[in-house]
């Protein structure tokens, strides 16, 4: 027995309206309704003269909101740019501190086995100075991030193999073994493969940071001057609106709107552009000193331990001297040339050097070690002590100027953004207020 | 004139068999080895080629000039000739170890360097007439051997340096002018250092363990035969301080560098049978036939009169015991204009 189903409405009620589809139920009908009355209403308000200036006073207030919120986001990237540089260069010169004091201790380490137990006691002081504050660094620049730690973690671990290779090859010498040396070239060769590598790697990363903070701190006075002449041009395109299409040429609100936002902006301008002075400086200024005393650093420490090297490994000199003249020429280019003291002294240690491998070159072994361990007033050690001292000095005072310079120079940025938003909003309620005043005129 | 061919060494099989090979200090260029052939490790190519046993001048490796008629007497020098020149000079140029303990290290009391090849240079020095303590010292690398020769900065060269057929005629890699050797003065070869408690008693019994070398072609093709773990390093010293933190287990090396870190490290001792022998040579100027000649002459004096057995006695005994490697009479006839050398 065959059954004819009858397709049903959702719910399971009577199919709703005819066959055709054409006639809604109540609900649809409704909403169909208020459409077309909102409809009707919107091109009533939109229509003649109010219609337009309802228009107008939307685009104004649209302006002033867009300026407020565009003009503050700009004001906080650049204020977060200049932070996000001023992190990454207080952790670069860490790292550069980490670096400096790794080879100072170094070359105290490869000096001291000259002297084969015999060094002056601020010698052995100063390596265990350098190996502290060191370790004390690479522990505070591992913590900053997730790659920090992941590279700098085995350098710490290397680090501490290292002082335990130097402390042996101090042992040996003392017993007069030869392996002494040995542990020594270990040491070096673990400090300059598996820690120096290390530092630059993050250094790197440190360097970019502050590349990429700075551009993202210029990108910022665009979008600031983007919005202000979307938000300004916007309000006294306004203004000249009103003023065509009434017998007042000045609609005071709006007028008043439009002053007081071009003010927060000029205030805004100033701000980041003192800002962007005032960092540009410390880029160009202080960290580019601190970067390049930091290197100078580096390698003269570097030159000073391959001189002590090359009398430890008897014999390895050459005339040419190429292994310390090459750091030697980076120690002195990179010397800041205001620097003049330390450039002096590490000219002094430079003669002294060449007078130590003459003596080395011309088969006076004892006498180039003799004068390699000098304590004296004009000796290697003496001049080079002073360039170390000058230099370290200079490196603080430079370290400092940048961390503080850049926390300074962002200091306004913030409380200019804020001021851009709550004027900009006041404008945009200043340009409705002013406009509805000339509304009001046609009811 | 006496002429000894170098015997053939035939290790037994139970031996690591790799002969024809000279490890000298550990650094040294090497001649490639060879051996027999059940034992030859295939997956090393420089183990394939044998050392020659004579030179392309047909003479045995170890032959030297003779001393022909120079001797040590001053009188018998010709005028103009290198010992009169050295003389003039006032002290001898050497060059030779700063840290291989027993031979030549740096002793830290003096500055100076100590040890069996730096005695047997006073000596040359002392013969010659100039004072031993004038003696100007350059501590070098292995690799350097043969430029500060060739390139006449030093006098002689003390350095456990071994003579080879390569060396002789200049065909090593970079091929130059070749050096003058004397005869032979010591002869060892490479053996093992390991823990004093240790029960291993050659390679084979370090199997999977790791054993530090120098970079040279013989570690190497000892080391993979015995399926050891290679660790390489650039001086034999760098192998000990691998070797006393526990890294290696042991250090490959000639015995004679491993005496002295026994000497360093009390804790340690050699083994092994002493694999591819070599001869230890003074390596001297190419271009100073009278000055080799000279040098056999005061060798030959210290060989007859037992200083070459008593710096055996000074330097090595006291570490390793034993007597002095027997090292035979000098073989001499080489003729320089006859070595094919570039």
């Amino acid at each position: 027995m065959s059954q004819t189903i009858v397709p049903t409405a959702p719910g399971g009620g009577a199919p709703a309206g005819g066959l055709d589809g054409s006639a809604a139920g109540p609900p649809a009908r409704t909403l169909r309704a208020t459409l077309a009355s909102a409809s009707a209403a919107l091109e009533h308000a939109l229509a003649g003269s109010p219609g337009r200036l309802r228009i107008v006073s939307m685009i104004a207030v649209l302006a002033a909101v867009i300026t407020a919120v565009g003009g503050g986001a700009a004001l906080r990237e650049r204020s977060a740019g200049l932070s996000s540089a001023s992190k990454a260069s207080a952790h670069l010169v860490l790292l550069q501190a980490v670096q400096t004091k790794l080879v100072q201790a170094d070359a105290d380490a490869t000096n001291s086995f000259l002297s084969f137990g015999l060094e002056p006691p601020s010698q052995q002081l100063d390596y265990i100075a350098s190996i502290r504050a060191a370790s004390q660094d690479l522990t505070l620049a591992a913590g900053a991030s997730a790659a920090d730690a992941q590279a700098l973690g085995p350098a710490n671990a290397a680090l501490t193999r290292y002082t335990g290779y130097v402390a042996s090859a101090r042992a040996n010498n003392l017993q007069g073994l030869a392996v002494g040396a040995s542990y020594l070239t270990t040491a070096r060769q673990l400090l300059t493969d598996k820690i120096v590598p290390q530092l630059n790697l993050r250094s790197k990363a440190d360097q970019h940071t502050i590349i990429s903070a700075y551009s993202r701190a210029h990108h910022a006075s665009w979008w600031l001057a983007l919005v202000a002449l979307l938000g300004v041009g916007g309000l006294i395109w306004a203004q000249i609106y009103v003023a065509r299409h009434s017998r007042r040429i000045l609609n005071l609100p709006l007028a008043a709107s439009t002053a007081g936002l071009l003010v927060a902006l000029i205030v805004a301008v100033a701000t980041m552009a003192i800002a962007q002075s005032k960092a540009d400086s410390v880029h160009d200024g202080a960290m580019a000193q601190a970067d390049a005393l930091s290197r100078s650093r580096v390698a003269a420490f570097n030159a000073k331990s391959i001189e002590s090297l090359t009398l430890i490994r008897r014999g390895t000199g050459t005339p040419a001297d190429q292994a310390w003249a090459d750091p030697m020429k980076k120690a002195t280019s990179a010397l800041p040339r205001a620097d003049s003291a330390a450039a002096a002294a590490l000219a002094g240690y430079a003669v002294q050097h060449r007078a130590i491998r003459a003596l080395d070159n011309k088969g006076d072994w004892q006498g180039a070690r003799i004068k390699a361990v000098a304590p004296t007033k004009s000796s290697a050690n003496a001049q080079f002590t002073a360039y170390a001292q000058q230099t370290e000095k200079a490196l603080t005072q430079q370290a400092n100027a940048t961390t503080s310079g850049l926390s300074t120079a962002r200091r306004g940025l913030l409380p200019a953004g804020i001021l851009v938003l709550i004027v900009g909003l006041l404008a945009a309620m200043g340009a409705w207020w002013g406009i509805s005043l000339r509304l009001d005129e046609y009811r | 004139m006496a002429m000894r061919a170098r015997p053939t060494l035939l290790l037994s099989a139970s031996m690591l068999t790799v002969s024809g090979l000279a490890l000298a200090g550990c650094g040294a260029p090497l001649p490639a080895a060879s051996g027999s052939a059940q034992l030859r490790p295939a997956a090393v190519p420089m183990a394939a080629a044998a050392a020659p046993t004579t030179c392309n001048d047909g003479q045995p490796v170890t032959a030297s000039l003779a001393p022909a008629g120079i001797s040590t007497d001053p009188a018998s020098w010709p005028a103009g000739s290198t010992m009169a020149q050295i003389r003039k000079r006032g002290y001898l140029r050497v060059a030779t170890n700063g840290d291989v303990m027993l031979w030549g290290a740096t002793d830290t009391s003096s500055g100076n360097p100590v040890g069996y090849d730096v005695d047997l240079a006073a000596y040359i020095a002392t013969v010659l007439g100039v004072k031993a303590a004038k003696t100007v010292y350059t501590v070098i690398p292995y690799s350097q051997r043969e430029a500060v020769l060739q390139k006449h900065q030093v006098d002689l060269v003390a350095q456990q340096m071994t003579i080879n057929c390569a060396r002789w005629q200049g065909s090593g890699v970079p091929a130059g002018p070749g050096v003058n050797f004397s005869a032979p003065y010591y002869t060892a070869g490479a053996k093992l250092l390991v823990r004093s408690d240790s029960p291993a008693t050659r390679i084979q019994d370090l199997k999977g363990q790791s054993v530090c070398g120098t970079a040279s072609a013989t570690s190497a093709a000892i080391l993979t035969s015995a399926h050891v773990k290679q660790v390489t390093e650039a001086t034999a010293g760098q192998c000990l301080v691998d070797f006393e933190e526990g890294e290696v287990t042991a250090v490959i090396g000639d015995e004679t560098t491993l005496a002295g870190f026994v000497k360093q490290d009390p804790r340690s001792k050699t083994i092994g049978t002493a694999l591819n022998p070599g001869s230890y040579g003074l390596g001297l100027q190419p271009n100073q036939a009278d000055f080799t000649r000279f040098v056999n002459a005061v060798l030959e004096k210290l060989r007859t009169n037992g200083t070459l057995t008593a710096l055996y006695n000074k330097w090595m005994k006291p570490t390793v015991g034993g007597s002095a490697p027997v090292i035979g009479a000098p073989v001499y006839g080489r003729d320089l204009t006859a070595l094919k050398r570039p």
